[in-house]
């Protein structure tokens, strides 16, 4: 199974609302979190290695109007993913820090 | 005030508002802060419920359960996400009417997205105002072809 990340944008004109399909990526694993930041879109994901009993965590981050992305992924316990799951940041062009 | 807070949009245009609406919409933090300062409390008490200021009805034939809604910034368009999770889904944008006044009887669908995909990941959408821009990411499973 795979995951795919639908970007709409919601558009309100002379009283009705239009959803028009801005971007769309096909993800391999388990997506437990998204988050906007303007053009750019933090997914989370989760892998269970099938030989081990390890969870690997896999952050990308998906601008959706150049299709650019990167990723980067941690190992974690699976005993106990929810209490050790890292913060996330990084800066933007301007200088800005995002969460 | 209301653009630095982003009171109104971007469903609404600030130029568009009546006057009695835009006082309404400024005094808007206001009155919150108040509703909670009046029924909050910092302990954790139990407190009493609050009382909705109006209800409505989501009109419609359709029986699917509600699985999610979110009330986009502005207050007046409520967006509902409602299915099954095999061969249903549907957003609608809803229209409940201007806020500071009664909610209409019958809030209308002003739009409507029907989901390509056989599973829909319950919770999983995420909706995002800034501006005058709304934008929704939905993510779906499908098998491989």
């Amino acid at each position: 199974m795979f995951h795919r990340v639908r970007i709409f944008e919601v558009k309100f004109t002379e009283g009705i609302a239009i959803f028009e399909l801005l971007a769309s990526v096909g993800i391999p694993w388990d997506i437990v979190h998204l988050a906007f930041h303007r053009t750019r879109v933090l997914i989370q994901q989760i892998e269970m290695a099938d030989d081990t009993d390890e969870l690997v965590e896999w952050f990308t981050v998906w601008d959706y109007t150049t299709q650019a992305h990167t990723s980067w992924i941690a190992s974690r316990s699976s005993e106990d993913p929810i209490e050790t799951l890292l913060g996330v940041s990084g800066l933007v062009s301007n200088g800005q820090v995002f969460k | 005030m209301c653009l630095s807070l982003n009171l109104v949009q971007p469903t609404q245009r600030l130029h568009d508002l009546e006057l009695q609406h835009l006082q309404r919409v400024a005094l808007s933090p206001h009155l919150f802060s108040k509703l909670v300062d009046a029924n909050g409390h910092s302990q954790y008490e139990e407190r009493p419920v609050l009382s909705p200021k109006s209800t409505t009805s989501l009109g419609g034939e359709s029986t699917a359960p509600l699985n999610g809604m979110e009330l986009l910034r502005g207050g007046r368009y409520l967006v509902t996400w409602e299915g099954t999770s095999v061969d249903h889904h549907l957003l609608q944008v809803w229209d409940v009417g201007v806020p500071g006044r009664r909610l209409l009887l019958r809030p209308r669908v002003i739009g409507a997205l029907q989901v390509d995909s056989h599973e829909f990941n319950i919770g999983d959408w995420v909706i995002d105002q800034e501006g005058d821009s709304v934008r929704l990411a939905i993510i779906t499973n499908a098998s491989p072809r």
